[in-house]
């Protein structure tokens, strides 16, 4: 999946104000991509190169969140640690991949599953322990993000 | 000599799925012949495994796994028609294209061409969404397949 960027889209860079950060901004900059924002923690509130201001990590605006995932590797159960610790609001996940064949490369390199890590079953249990909600099909993501949540520090209780 | 060519050199295609050889001959890399019956023709990997969920959540099974990528060639598309049109137990086929960089038009279009350079005995059932659309559209209306 890819997004076609031209002069209209605005651009947010994650990590502006680290090194690869800077060389990829700079470089958008210079072709005429539109470089709104940038997101460093710790560094909110000051302007990149005097053009673009940096935030923090925390978007107010940011009500639910979805996480798309699929089969391979344990980029999922790596994220459900860390939703239990810092995350506070609700999120609603999708995984990708259950029913592909286990051992065959589905396109692109990660979407392999060896080892039972790597299985859609493994990533979907991670994920609610941690109190995610699971959409079977994306089409169920959007009644998965409505409903009340009560929230007991850094994990929700449905 | 490069992973890949060592591969090729050992490869015994003899051992493989023919259907996933002619695929790869074709120029379609990301091509997974399964046991259902419902062919799929997605652009993106992750894409078409929720294709499959999907599918398999309403029931169906689908006959395979196709990424057709980003490259905007309608023979792309006309070559995936060709490989679900050789694999006997496909009886119709999905097409799910989310155009990013891919283009909606030039997807129509390999439809399209595909219908008139094959004999297509399955229904085909099409859902476009993205870049073209409105073109892509036009395209499909225009041939009616």
């Amino acid at each position: 999946m890819s997004i076609l960027v031209d002069e209209n889209t605005r651009l947010l860079v994650q990590g502006i104000t680290g090194g690869e950060g800077t060389f990829h901004a700079r470089a958008c900059i210079e072709y005429g991509t539109r470089v709104v924002a940038g997101v460093t923690p710790g560094k909110g509130g000051i302007l990149w190169e005097n053009k673009v201001p940096v935030f923090n990590q925390q978007d107010p605006g940011t009500e639910a969140i979805v996480l798309i995932g699929e089969i391979g590797g344990t980029a999922e159960q790596e994220a459900a640690a860390f939703i239990r610790k810092r995350v506070t609001k609700p999120v609603t996940a999708f995984i990708a991949g259950g029913a592909a064949p286990p051992g065959r490369r589905m396109g692109h390199a990660g979407a392999i599953v060896t080892g039972t890590a790597g299985r859609a079953e493994e990533k979907k249990k991670a994920l609610v322990v941690v109190g995610v909600r699971l959409a079977e099909s994306p089409a169920e993501i959007p009644e998965k993000i409505g409903g009340v949540t009560v929230h007991h520090g850094g994990r929700r209780d449905r | 000599m490069k992973m890949h060519e060592y591969q090729a050199k050992i490869l015994d295609t003899e051992q493989e799925n023919p259907l996933e050889v002619d695929a790869r001959g074709k120029g379609i890399e990301n091509y997974v012949k399964l046991d259902g019956d419902i062919g799929i023709v997605v652009n993106g990997a992750g894409l078409a495994m929720a294709v499959m969920d999907t599918l398999k959540l309403a029931g169906g099974r689908p006959a395979n796994f196709l990424d057709i990528g980003t490259l905007n060639d309608s023979r792309r598309v006309v070559n995936a028609f060709r490989i679900l049109s050789a694999d006997p137990d496909v009886k119709s086929v999905l097409v799910n294209i989310f155009g990013g960089m891919a283009r909606v038009d030039v997807i129509a279009t390999g439809i399209v061409e595909a219908h008139r350079e094959m004999e297509i005995k399955f229904p085909v059932v099409v859902r476009l969404a993205g870049t073209n659309l409105a073109a892509g559209e036009r395209i499909l209306g225009a041939n009616p397949v």
